[in-house]
Order: structure tokens, then C-alpha cells, then sequence
């Protein structure tokens, strides 16, 4: 058998691939988990990824020379087997002993074990491609740049696969996709030698995998999701599912699932039955159809329909559109133009196009216009007048069970609300519907919001508020300008109607509160005293309060975490600890998923380094190096993530552009990194320009961003393009450098110094979040220029020595 | 040979009893510490909790937990809820002989046994076919004469046997069906949770005087545990 490459080219081809089949892998399985349980456990893969390579990296560091010595042959094994593991490890864990569910955590302990055999099955491939890497990057240290460059180029492209095969394939088929490409990995590397072997292994392989891919074993998702329970009512099926780059999109179709937050007590007739979307087993939004019920009484009784019942509203604009329900109750009303804005462009084109009967052709109304971006990209874009602007209701029905808690939601920031007040017109009105939570979080934070934004405009907060309530929803209506005696006595009207109450306006009387639907104590309209009417009380109630109710900013987009750790106890006590995966875990879930890294980091790396005999020096120079190279890159791309997420409103694409073009440009940089090695001051020098462009970005990237938010597709690009690729070229050089010094210097340090990279870089990844939901972007910023300057200061020491 | 088989079965029947007698002293500790303690003082409710033996409506792997101070997973996604709350919602409802109550969401058949030990009928409806089948099963092998168990959307209540002295809402619902108030008799009581299904200590009482609906979230969330017997 012949080669048309030799085998160090078909050796980065190898690598090439198999970090394409890495990082999709690490992505897929995150949405698989999505699916399955909830999105928080995108770290729990995170933290599995971390595991695998640090295993691997002490696994390398004490075996290095047997598994050195036969590289050649060990690899093309180390990927089949890898493969084989990574089609079945999904499968494996949906069986039913080994199925854990995370909601009832505290209630069947049971389900810890599960979770650790969950995780054992998650780490085993991640384990056996990161070998591969590290045993190649040892054995070929002298030619890290084009390896590095390769695996880099890989990850980009990784990224992008994942994307493709998440919106193409049903969540049970990306599992075996995956698993087919390290099986790619493993051709342009087999021996001669063992060819039948590697044949035969291959082919069962192959037929596995098919095998998987054709007859797809169902998915069992925890019965905790409110796709399950909207599954158990009688009659109620699947009868639409499809994949797509936003998620798992599932209709289903019930003659007994009905949607009407908000309604009144005194309405007496028939409450829609509603087919309803969902995305990843989540609710998304029900399906109206109004030629099947004439919506028009019931949209009158809602809380919502306050600003409707005020006066007309010839120009709406509804923020979250989602499947239309807020579009329908607009177009009950007089109004001429209805802007809907909604980024899941997959379940829009659905009920534009495929589904439109379902909806009565809603999307296609003429008098509807649809924008496909996230609500907050639109509101920097937009210039138009509004009459009223409507927000997605606020919490999901039944608690938050956490969902958003640890999501940047850019629509709900101080900065967006000033934004709207900008788009209102004079007499326009602002509409927020939100669930009666309790303890009181959401609604509170939606209060202290908005009085901080009236408050920084120079006005007198409760002239801008009229809020009504019934028993378990409110809905707040605020303007630019003081709500007149009009508007106050037709609310009073409205709500007496529907025995409403009212909750604020000025001049508010006591007994007007509660004079239908009585809440348990006076507590809440006593902390609402405490936000709106003075500066000092509110900060002092900020910090006294249970929960995190300050308003979220641009800088710490985080509107639904309301965890402090004082929080905890509270919890445990009122409501028992089995309550807290219902309530709001993934703030702990973050911390926990943090502190099990930094013991993995202790166990896998910290403690071979022990067995390693090198002088303090070198290793201390090492650490700081590679330690602050693996933080600085993940810290930067967590934050040009988040930035560009806002400026394209998609955040998958922004997600997958944000990682190519980071992964590419720094993959060059690694390429061309092989001169910089002879010239150290040069290298210096970059590291020092690196620091110096993050900390530049810092303090003009927001600015810059929204200012050219409104400009042309290509001019975005274009500035999008430079903005990243720059930095990112130039973060290419510093690892293969540093690799390279030390195959000169300390060669027996390089499985360990990759390892350190690699764990640290994943560590990076969840404590960016944590750092940004306690102090913000911009401190994350600040935290990878600081990380940089150690590499460089570390670097320059270590030159010292080499030089003395 | 005779006499190892008499041994046997006085063996076993010794140890049914000392697990019977097992979980009646859990159960009456239950009542004692999480009911009356927390400040339920109805004499029929604190008998009748003390009369239905909450273990046999629990999965069988979780009959040692039935007399815990939580709510237990019943499968499905629905739960039977802590004991204090069942407690709690039977007795805000003020159930007395001679009543007629409506329980929206059998579950286990719990809240409905409770109830029937008091009131003199009681019609249960869960949407869930499987649970309702094994509550059935499970209420009429308890010899629970008085309970009608209906599987059935909650939402259209039981129109037949309209109206009801009082209607309990197991289940969290964002809205109250129409039709409920509707069978809800004038001066009538109904209860219903507010939240997740692990998460329902927050009720809601709605009442109905005149053709008039009213609303009034009750405490309790901050239940004090364990005020007697420390």
C-alpha cells in the first residue's frame, strides 16, 4: 500500500480531523443534555471535556514513554475505540438504571450515582481522542506550529460541523455522526502492518454506527419537562418535529392543553384549546387558531389587555414574538401595523410557511410584519415611533425552574429599556406581563429596573407606572410622559370589570390593592415603597433582600439570576432542599461544576506534575505561562461570544463565526509561529501587543458595536472579520513558542504544559460565566489582559534564566 | 413439618404487624410534629390524617419515605404532596359531614381519601389515564365507598353532580377553568396550588359569595418546622 503524503502530513491531517470530531462532539452532547434535562449541564460537558484531557494528560505524562515509543501504532486504535465509545456512550446512558434525572436530584438519591456513571460514559472518548492529541504533540513537538495549526483549524471547523448536524439531524443521530469522524481520523494514519486488523475493526465500527444512525434508539427525556407533562394528557401527540439551529423543534397537537395567563375570574366562557410549540422539550408558545374561537372576549379579559382597553395603538411593536399569541390579541384591536420581532427563525418559517393552517396564516397577515433578530438587536437598529411595545411574559408558568438563570438576556437590561423609552411615541405605552412569583423575584427586579432607568432619565418614577394584578399575574404598563387622570380612571374601570387590582400608580390608595385578589401579607407592596421612592432605601433593601433584585445591565446581562448564597439556606429551609432543582440550580450547579474542576485540575495535574523531577524554576515559569495563555484565549472568546451575539442577534451563528474566526486567524498564527522562536524579544513584543488590544477592547468594543449595529450585512462583517481575526492571530503564537522553548529546554514538561493549557482553557470557559454574573464583562476583559501580562512576564523571566 | 409452616406464617404475620405498627407510629408522629405542629388544628382533618395510611399510596420503593416531610414523585411528573399541605388544603376548605367536594387531580388518591373520611362524597378527576386506573384500584381496595374517581380533562369538572361544597385543585394551574367556578356553590370554597409541582406551598383560595369571585393567597411557604416535640 502506497501513501500520496508522507506521514507527517497525513499525521495533521489526523489531527486535523479528530479535533473537528472533538469539539462537535463536546457541542453536540451539550445539546443532546438541553434536550434531554436542561441547558445548565452545557457546563457538566464542559467539565467532562476538562476531565478527559487532564486524564489524559497524566495518564501521557506517567506512561510517556511507552505510549512515546509506539505512537505510530497505538493511535489508529486509541481513535477506532474512541469512536466506537463516543456512538454508544449516549445510547448507554439512556438505559433505565443508568438514567438519571436531575429534577428530582434531592429527592431520589439515586440519581447521584447515576449521574457519575452518566459522566464516566461522557468522559471515556473525550479521554481517548485528547491522548491522541497530547501523544502527538509530544512525539512531534518540533513541528507544534503546524500541529497546532491543524488542530485549531480543526476546532473552527468543529464548531461549524456541530452547528450543521444540530440543525439537520434528530438529537439521537448526532451522537453516531459524531462518532463516525475519528474512524476518518484514523485512515490516513494506519499501518501497513496491521491492516487486516485495523480493516476488521474499522468495518464493525462502520456497521455499529449505521446501525444507530438508521434505527435511532427514542430518547426517554425527564419526565420533568413540560413537553413529558403536556404528553401524558390524554389525546395529546407529537405531529410535527424537526430539527434546527435553535434547537429540537416539537408540536404537539392536544384536545386539552389551554394557555391564558392572566385571566380574569369573573370570565365565564370557554378557554382555548391550544396545539403548542416547543423547543428542546421547553414551552415555546401555543398555537391559536381564531377560526376555531372567536378570541376577542377572551384576549378582553386577560391583564394584558390593559393598555388595549386605554386606547387604541395604531403602530405595536411586540418584542418575543414567539408563535403569535401577543400579535392575535394586537390585531383583536384597531391597530394598522404590527411589528413582530422573533430570532427563532425556524419556528417562524414553520408557521409561515408548512404549519401556516395552524395559525390561521397569522405570519402572513398583511398588516403583520415580521423581523427574524433577537428583540435587543432590533430595538439598537430600530429608529420607528411605537404606540406600544410589548415584552414577553416574564418567568415561565410555575416557577423559573431556573431556565434562564444563567442566560444572557439582553432584552431585559437597563440599556434596552432606555432604548424603548426612546422608540415610544409621546403617549406610548411599554407592556410587561410577568407571573406572581413567590418569593418575589421577578417582579421585583422588573420594578427596580425600570424605576432606575426612569430615575436616570431625571423623572419621578411613580408618575410613570399603572400596574394591575389579578391572582397569580401582573401586567405593568409605563411611558415617557405621566400617566393623566384619564388613564388612571379607565384603569380603575378596566380592573373593576374584571375584579383586577390595581398595584401602582401615584396617588395609589391602600384598599385599591387588594380588593379582589388578596395577596398573604403587605410585604410586597412595602418592598415596592422601598424601590420606588428612594435612592438609599432601594440600595439598602438591594442588599438585605433574599435575592439578587438589582437591575441587569449590558455589562451583567443576567435578568433571572436571582441566587446569592444567602439565598441557599432560605430555600432549604421554607421550601426543602428536594425544591431546589425546581427552583433555581443552575447558579449552584455553575459553582459546583467550577469547584469539581479545579479537583480534577488538583488530581490530574497538579499531582503527576509531583512525579515529574524538573527544576522549581522551570516549572513555576511553566505553570504561570501556560496557565495564563489557556485562561486569556477562553476568557476573550467568552466575551467576543456574548458582543457579537448582540450585534447579530443569532446567538448560534454569532457563536460558530465568533469560534471560526478566532480558531482560523490564531491557527495561521501558530503557523507562522516558527521564526518567532529564534527571535525572543519578537515574541515579547507580541505578547505585550496582545495585552494591549484586549485591554483597548475593553473599553471601546460596546461602543464601537452599538454604533455600527444599524450598519449594512457587509460593512458588520468586514468589521467583525478584523475586529477578532487581529488578536486572535497574534494569540496563535504564544503556545507553539512556548512548546517549542521547551522541547529545546525541558522536553519531559510538554505533556504536562499542553495539559495545563487545555484544562485551564476549559476551566476558563466556566469561570468567564461566573465572573461576568458576579462583576461583568468587563472585568473578564480586564481578568484575560491580566493573563496575557503573566504569560509575558513569565516568559521574559524564563529568558533570564535560559540566558544566565 | 406443620408445625414450621405455623412458625412461618406467625412469622410473617408478626412482621407485617410490626411494619404495620411501624408506620402507624410514624404516621401518628407525622400528625403530631408536621400537622398539628405547624398549627392545623381541625379535629376531622387531624383525624382523618391519621386514619389514611399514606404509605400505601407510594411507590413501593418509597413507602419508607411516605411519612417524610416532602412531597414524593408518583411518576408522570406529578407528585403526592408534603403532608402538611394536605393537611393545610383540606382544612381551609372547612370539609364537614353532609358536604360534596370536587378534587381536580387524584394523583395517588391521597388528598382523596383524606377527604372522603370526612365529607360525604367525593368525586375525583385525573387526566392522566394510568394514574387514575391505579387510584381507582388503589381507593376501592382501601374500601372507599364514598370516592367517584373520573378519568377526565379537570378542566369541564363534573357537571353531573354540580354543585360542589367545595372544589380542591391539586395540580398548579395558570388559570382558574370557568366551568369550576361555575359548579362551585354560592358561599363555596376552592384551593388551589400556585407553582411546581415540588414547589406548591403557596396556595391560593378562591371563594365565591353572591356570583362574586374572590381571591386570597395563603401563607405558607414559611412553614416553622417542628414547633413541638423537639
Amino acid at each position: 500500500m502506497k501513501f500520496f503524503f508522507s506521514y507527517p502530513i497525513r499525521l495533521k491531517i489526523s489531527i486535523g480531523i479528530l479535533s473537528v470530531a472533538i469539539i462537535s462532539y463536546q457541542l453536540v452532547l451539550m445539546q443532546i443534555l438541553s434536550y434531554l434535562q436542561w441547558h445548565h449541564f452545557a457546563y457538566m460537558v464542559i467539565s467532562i471535556a476538562l476531565l478527559g484531557f487532564g486524564a489524559a494528560g497524566a495518564i501521557l505524562t506517567i506512561f510517556k514513554n511507552s505510549l512515546t515509543k509506539n505512537s505510530e501504532k497505538v493511535i489508529p486504535f486509541l481513535l477506532v475505540l474512541s469512536s466506537l465509545i463516543s456512538a454508544a456512550a449516549v445510547n448507554l446512558s439512556q438505559i433505565e438504571i443508568f438514567r438519571f434525572d436531575s429534577y428530582t436530584l434531592f429527592v431520589s438519591y439515586s440519581n447521584l450515582w447515576k449521574i457519575g456513571i452518566t459522566y464516566l460514559f461522557y468522559l471515556l472518548p473525550f479521554f481517548l481522542m485528547a491522548l491522541v492529541i497530547g501523544i502527538t504533540f509530544t512525539v512531534h513537538a518540533d513541528q507544534i506550529g503546524r500541529l497546532y495549526f491543524a488542530n485549531l483549524l480543526g476546532s473552527g471547523a468543529g464548531g461549524l460541523l456541530a452547528l450543521f448536524f444540530i440543525s439537520n439531524y434528530q438529537p439521537e443521530q448526532l451522537a453516531p455522526l459524531i462518532s463516525s469522524i475519528p474512524l476518518l481520523a484514523a485512515l490516513p494514519i494506519a499501518k501497513k502492518k496491521n491492516i487486516k486488523l485495523f480493516a476488521s475493526l474499522i468495518s464493525i465500527s462502520i456497521i455499529i454506527i449505521a446501525a444507530l444512525l438508521v434505527f435511532p434508539q427514542k430518547f426517554i427525556l425527564s419526565e420533568h419537562k413540560s413537553i413529558s407533562k403536556a404528553l401524558n394528557m390524554p389525546e395529546t401527540k407529537i405531529f410535527y418535529e424537526e430539527p434546527s439551529a435553535y434547537g429540537y423543534i416539537q408540536i404537539i397537537q392536544s384536545n386539552s392543553l389551554r394557555h391564558a395567563p392572566g385571566l380574569s375570574l369573573n370570565y365565564m366562557d370557554n378557554v382555548p384549546i391550544n396545539n403548542a410549540v416547543f423547543v428542546d422539550g421547553n414551552w415555546f408558545g401555543p398555537l391559536l387558531e381564531k377560526t376555531k374561537f372567536d378570541t376577542t372576549k377572551y384576549f378582553q379579559s386577560v391583564t394584558g389587555h390593559l393598555p388595549f382597553y386605554l386606547k387604541t395603538a395604531p403602530n405595536i411593536l411586540i418584542l418575543d414574538g414567539g408563535t403569535g399569541r401577543d400579535a392575535l390579541h394586537s390585531l383583536n384591536s384597531d391597530t394598522s401595523i404590527i411589528t413582530i420581532v422573533e430570532q427563532n427563525r425556524a419556528v417562524i418559517q414553520l408557521l409561515n410557511n408548512q404549519l401556516a393552517d395552524e395559525v390561521d396564516s397569522l405570519f402572513n397577515n398583511p398588516k403583520l410584519k415580521v423581523i427574524q433578530l433577537t428583540s435587543r438587536t432590533y430595538l439598537q437598529q430600530s429608529n420607528e415611533k411605537y404606540d406600544l411595545i410589548i415584552l414577553p411574559m416574564i418567568d415561565i408558568f410555575g416557577g423559573s425552574i431556573g431556565m434562564f438563570a444563567l442566560r444572557e438576556q439582553y432584552l431585559f437590561t437597563k440599556e434596552s429599556l432606555n432604548k424603548m423609552f426612546d422608540l415610544l411615541t409621546d403617549s406610548g405605552y411599554i407592556l410587561i406581563n410577568s407571573w406572581l412569583d413567590y418569593p418575589y423575584r421577578n417582579s421585583l427586579k422588573l420594578f427596580s429596573t425600570i424605576t432606575e432607568v426612569l430615575e436616570e432619565k431625571g423623572l419621578i418614577p411613580i408618575e410613570h407606572f399603572l400596574t394591575i394584578k389579578n391572582w397569580n399575574a401582573l401586567s405593568l404598563l409605563i411611558k415617557n410622559n405621566p400617566f393623566n387622570n384619564e388613564e388612571v380612571s379607565n384603569a380603575k374601570k378596566f380592573a373593576e370589570e374584571m375584579s383586577f387590582d390595581l398595584v401602582l400608580y401615584d396617588g395609589i390608595k391602600e384598599f385599591e390593592r387588594d380588593r379582589y385578589n388578596v395577596l398573604q401579607d403587605d410585604k410586597f407592596y412595602d418592598y415596592l415603597d422601598k424601590i420606588l421612592y428612594s435612592k438609599e432605601k432601594r440600595e439598602v433593601f438591594y442588599n438585605q433582600y433574599l435575592f439578587n433584585i438589582k437591575p441587569a445591565t449590558d455589562d451583567k446581562p443576567y435578568f433571572s439570576q436571582f441566587m446569592l448564597w444567602k439565598s441557599f439556606p432560605y430555600i432549604k429551609e421554607s421550601f426543602g432542599l428536594y425544591a431546589l432543582p425546581f427552583f433555581e440550580v443552575g447558579y449552584l450547579i455553575l459553582y459546583l461544576t467550577l469547584l469539581q474542576i479545579f479537583v480534577a485540575v488538583i488530581i490530574f495535574i497538579i499531582l503527576p506534575l509531583l512525579k515529574v523531577k524538573f527544576s522549581k524554576g522551570k516549572r513555576v515559569w511553566t505553570i504561570l505561562y501556560f496557565s495564563g495563555l489557556g485562561v486569556g484565549y477562553m476568557f476573550l472568546e467568552i466575551i467576543l461570544i456574548q458582543k457579537f451575539t448582540l450585534y447579530f442577534g443569532n446567538i448560534n451563528y454569532a457563536a460558530a463565526a465568533v469560534m471560526c474566526i478566532m480558531l482560523v486567524s490564531s491557527g495561521l498564527g501558530s503557523l507562522m509561529s516558527g521564526k518567532l522562536s529564534k527571535h525572543i524579544i519578537r515574541w515579547f513584543w507580541v505578547m505585550a501587543f496582545i495585552v494591549v488590544m484586549i485591554i483597548v477592547y475593553s473599553f471601546i468594543m460596546n461602543d464601537l458595536l452599538l454604533m455600527t449595529i444599524g450598519k449594512s450585512i457587509l460593512t458588520k462583517i468586514i468589521l467583525t472579520i478584523a475586529l477578532i481575526a487581529i488578536p486572535s492571530f497574534l494569540m496563535g503564537f504564544p503556545f507553539p513558542v512556548g512548546i517549542k522553548l521547551l522541547k529545546e529546554s525541558t522536553e519531559e514538561l510538554i505533556p504536562w504544559a499542553w495539559g495545563i493549557n487545555a484544562s485551564l482553557s476549559v476551566l476558563s470557559a466556566v469561570l468567564a460565566v461566573v465572573i461576568a454574573i458576579e462583576y461583568g464583562f468587563f472585568i473578564v476583559m480586564v481578568i484575560a489582559a491580566a493573563a496575557y501580562l503573566i504569560s509575558l512576564f513569565s516568559s521574559i523571566f524564563q529568558y533570564k534564566i535560559l540566558k544566565t | 413439618m406443620k408445625s414450621l409452616i405455623i412458625i412461618l406464617i406467625a412469622l410473617f404475620t408478626s412482621l407485617s404487624l410490626v411494619q404495620s405498627d411501624e408506620f402507624r407510629y410514624k404516621r401518628e408522629r407525622m400528625v403530631r410534629h408536621q400537622i398539628e405542629g405547624r398549627g392545623i388544628s381541625d379535629e376531622s382533618t387531624l383525624k382523618a390524617m391519621k386514619n389514611v395510611q399514606r404509605h400505601l399510596f407510594v411507590p413501593e420503593e418509597l413507602k419508607q419515605n411516605a411519612y417524610d416531610d416532602r412531597p414524593l414523585p408518583i411518576g408522570y411528573g406529578q407528585t403526592i404532596s408534603q403532608p402538611y399541605i394536605v393537611a393545610y388544603m383540606t382544612e381551609i376548605i372547612l370539609p364537614r359531614k353532609g358536604q360534596k367536594v370536587l378534587e381536580i387531580g387524584t394523583g395517588s388518591g391521597y388528598q382523596a381519601a383524606v377527604l372522603a373520611e370526612i365529607v360525604d362524597t367525593v368525586y375525583t378527576i385525573e387526566i392522566i389515564t394510568e394514574l387514575s386506573n391505579s387510584a381507582e384500584q388503589r381507593l376501592k381496595k382501601l374500601n372507599y365507598k364514598n370516592v367517584y374517581v373520573k378519568n377526565a380533562d379537570g378542566y369541564y369538572g363534573w357537571k353531573e353532580a354540580a354543585p360542589f361544597d367545595a372544589i380542591v385543585v391539586t395540580a398548579a394551574a395558570e388559570f382558574v377553568p370557568p366551568p369550576l367556578v361555575e359548579q362551585l356553590k354560592d358561599g363555596g370554597k376552592m384551593i388551589i396550588p400556585v407553582g411546581s409541582p415540588f414547589l406548591n406551598q403557596n396556595l391560593v383560595l378562591i371563594e365565591k359569595k353572591k356570583n362574586k369571585v374572590t381571591s386570597k393567597n395563603l401563607i405558607p411557604v414559611r412553614f416553622v418546622p417542628f414547633t413541638r416535640g423537639k
